[in-house]
This record gives C-alpha cells, sequence and structure tokens, in this order.
C-alpha cells in the first residue's frame, strides 16, 4: 500500500505539472490574440491583391506569360509549415497526413518532388517516416522575417519562370476559425490556380464591368503582372504562416486546457486517496494505542 | 465643403491594415515613373508605385485657399482606380499624423537602430536610406501640421 509520504509527493508533482499547463494554455491565449488582430488586420490586403490579380488572369493578353503557363519540367516543391514546438495535440500528423497525398502522387506520375521545411517539429517526424527534406529553414522565427520571405518568394517566381518548376504549394493548417482548423494546400504556382484559389476566399471576385482592355496600365501590362504576381506570392506564403501559427496556438490552448482538466481530477483523486490513507494511519495508531493500553491492565 | 460629385472614395491598404478609407478630392501618390495626381472621373488605371509621400485632400476643409492634407509615406505595390475609387495596394505604408511626438522618434529611433545593424544588402541599405530621408520628412510635416492645428 502507498504510504501517505508517497502520495503527497506525487500529488505536489502534479500540481506542478499543472501550473506549467495552465501557463502554457496562458501563453498560447495571449499569442492568439495578438496573431488574431494581425489576421484579421490583413484581409482587407489579401482581398484587394487578389481583386487584382483576377483582372490580370482574366487578360487575353496575359497567355503566354511564363508565370501563367504550364511547365513541363517534372519537378514538384511543396513546403510543409509544422508546429513551432511541442505539445499541440496531433496538428503534426494532420500536416503529415495532407503531405502523404502530394507524396504518393508523385511516385504514380514518376515526378521529382522536393520537401522544403522550417526545422521545426515536423522535421523530426518526416525522418522517422524515412523522409528527408530537399531543405530545412533553420534561422526562421515563429513567423519568418520579410526579408526571409522575399528570398523565398524571388526563389519560387525565378525557377517557375526559367521553366524550372512545375508546381508549388504549402501544406500547412488552415485557420478558418476558433473552432475549426483543416491541414490544407494552398498552389502557389502556377499562379492561375493560386488566384483561383484566393478569389473564392474573398467577399467579392471583381465588382466592376470593367475588363483589362479599359485599363491603363504602366508601366506594360507583362511587367505589372511579375510585380502583382510577386506581391501576391508574397502574401500568399506570409498567411500560411499566419494561419499555421494560429491553428498552433489554438491547438495547444486545446491540449493544454484538457491537461490542465486532467491535472486537476487526479489532484482531486489524490486528495481523496491522501485523506483517506491518513484515516486509516490514525485509526491503526489509535488502535495500536488502545490494545497495547489494555495488555498492560 | 466640396459637394459630392466632384469627390471621390479612396482606400490605403498595407499588410498590417486599412490605413485609410474616405472621400477625398484629390489625390497625389509616388508612382514608379514620378508623381501621379487623381481627380474625379480619372479613367481606369492600374499603375506600379514608388517610394515617396502621398498627399489626400480631406473634404472636410471648409477653407479653398488652405485645403487640409492627409500624408502617408508609401513603399511600393500598386494603385488601382476604377469607378471613382482609387485603391492603393502598399508593400508598406505609414502615416504619422495624430501620433504622439515621443511615437515618432521611436519610429525613427527604430529605422536608424534597423540601417545601423547588418540585416541589409547594399542594394537594399540604399533604398532604406531613401525610405528614412523620406520618413523623416513626413515626420517634419506631421509635426508642422500637429503645431498649426493647435
Amino acid at each position: 500500500m502507498i504510504g501517505t509520504r508517497q502520495i503527497l509527493h506525487r500529488r505536489n508533482a502534479i500540481d506542478s505539472i499543472r501550473k506549467m499547463t495552465r501557463t502554457m494554455e496562458m501563453i498560447s491565449t495571449t499569442r492568439y490574440k495578438y496573431y488574431y488582430n494581425r489576421w484579421l488586420a490583413a484581409r482587407d490586403y489579401h482581398d484587394a491583391l487578389a481583386r487584382a490579380g483576377y483582372l490580370l488572369v482574366t487578360s487575353p493578353k496575359l497567355y503566354n506569360h511564363p508565370l501563367l503557363k504550364t511547365n513541363l519540367s517534372g519537378r514538384s516543391v511543396i513546403l510543409a509549415i509544422g508546429s513551432n514546438g511541442g505539445l499541440c495535440g496531433s496538428y503534426n500528423s494532420y500536416v503529415y497526413q495532407a503531405m502523404k497525398t502530394h507524396i504518393s502522387k508523385a511516385e504514380k506520375l514518376g515526378k521529382k518532388l522536393d520537401i522544403y521545411a522550417p526545422n521545426r517539429r515536423l522535421v523530426g517526424l518526416l525522418n522517422y517516416h524515412g523522409i528527408t527534406p530537399a531543405r530545412i529553414y533553420n534561422d526562421m522565427d515563429e513567423m519568418p522575417t520579410e526579408l526571409q520571405i522575399d528570398e523565398m518568394t524571388d526563389e519560387i517566381v525565378n525557377q517557375y519562370m526559367a521553366g524550372q518548376l512545375d508546381y508549388f504549394g504549402i501544406v500547412y493548417m488552415r485557420y478558418y476559425s476558433i473552432a475549426s482548423q483543416q491541414a490544407q494546400t494552398l498552389t502557389i504556382t502556377p499562379l492561375a490556380e493560386l488566384i483561383d484559389d484566393l478569389t473564392t476566399r474573398t467577399t467579392a471576385i471583381w465588382p466592376w464591368a470593367l475588363s483589362v482592355e479599359d485599363f491603363y496600365f504602366s508601366p506594360s501590362v507583362t511587367e505589372i503582372t511579375e510585380g502583382l504576381a510577386r506581391m501576391i506570392i508574397h502574401s500568399s506564403i506570409q498567411s500560411c504562416f499566419m494561419d499555421a501559427i494560429l491553428s498552433e496556438h489554438v491547438a495547444r490552448m486545446i491540449a493544454m486546457k484538457n491537461a490542465t482538466e486532467n491535472a486537476e481530477d487526479m489532484i482531486k483523486e489524490l486528495t481523496a486517496e491522501y485523506n483517506r490513507a491518513r484515516q486509516n494511519q490514525i485509526t491503526r495508531d489509535l488502535l495500536d494505542i488502545i490494545s497495547g493500553a489494555e495488555a498492560i491492565q | 465643403m466640396p459637394d459630392s460629385n466632384e469627390t471621390f472614395q479612396c482606400v490605403v491598404i498595407a499588410p498590417r491594415g486599412k490605413l485609410l478609407d474616405s472621400e477625398t478630392v484629390s489625390v497625389v501618390f509616388p508612382a514608379h515613373d514620378g508623381q501621379v495626381g487623381v481627380w474625379r472621373n480619372h479613367m481606369p488605371m492600374l499603375c506600379k508605385l514608388g517610394l515617396g509621400i502621398m498627399t489626400v485632400e480631406d473634404i472636410s476643409s471648409d477653407s479653398q485657399l488652405l485645403p487640409k492634407h492627409t500624408f502617408l509615406l508609401i513603399d511600393g505595390g500598386f494603385a488601382q482606380v476604377s469607378n471613382n475609387l482609387l485603391t492603393i495596394i502598399a508593400q508598406d505604408a505609414v502615416c504619422l499624423q495624430g501620433v504622439e511626438t515621443e511615437k515618432v522618434d521611436a519610429i525613427l529611433k527604430k529605422a536608424v537602430d534597423k540601417l545601423a545593424s547588418d540585416v541589409y544588402t547594399p542594394q537594399q541599405r540604399k533604398h532604406e536610406i531613401q525610405k528614412l530621408s523620406f520618413l523623416t520628412k513626413l515626420a517634419e510635416i506631421s509635426i508642422a501640421v500637429k503645431d498649426k492645428s493647435v
């Protein structure tokens, strides 16, 4: 039978864990609020870019633009955004499940698939499944800096325009609301697919009865398309990272809330067990004293 | 105050949110090849932006001689004009009007410190130096506007 001292030790240990999980829940709640405000503020920007992009992809003048044509190099790239830290439930497993469809599709079609990933928890999971990422971004924070996203955008656009890349997609946890997040892929290139996806997310596609022919472009429409494409790709990468971090904090908040509740339940059970053990010990001691006194008489 | 058939809507959107959404009479913004002025009934246009200060005339001003203006620093992006709506989709935009002087100082100090660090490539540094000079100019304008209103 466990003694009262051991029960007390265990209860104290669980109490420390409870404090830790509670603190982590609070940290994630604060961070979630911070990122949520940024996410909300950036929505107008993404919508405005998507509308301008929609105007361009519907232009018959741009069918031969290198960013809108289909490449046949046989190489695809997936950027997988996993969680920044642990203790966030099945977050990385969901991202991995979404990645598996790309891996099996590439195998079936005999295409080369490169996986890029920030140096986070997901890399460990990928290594466990025998997948080695082609590139690991080592110096990335929770949110990558503007310069890091600029570099990423330049690389994608330059490779796509040079015909070295067929497809670039980002696998991440998309944030819909605090109650709903889902692992999804956002196609970045071909650009037409990205704009198609983005316009379905915006509130209005193109609210005016104007087409490309009615517009005056400065500089030329080709140059505008490239510049706008870079901005759209940049903002899409940023919004994917933002969604991923928001979803991660939601997942951690839920996981830590459950852990705190479980710890509280365990503390209650251990307190009851401790009181029972203490009572038994007192009864035993009293019986010893009474029987000892009776023996003396 | 101008009547509604002289005005149009101007919206400035940056990655950090919407900075301005107002009715205006005239706007001058920095395009990639110089300043561009926009009035009501401007033809539909999609224009690449450069670095510079954007001026939006405030319609609430009663004086014809001394109209009130809103000044913003714009760094790259696109301007879209259609159906009497000017949308500035800026890569970076700053508005210092109504911001406390201490906060303006802090913004300038942060920009100077960042420039002193080694995060930028030589080409980016050149651009950032230019941006800082516009930011200083914008801060001076904002303080002058504030003093005038006091």
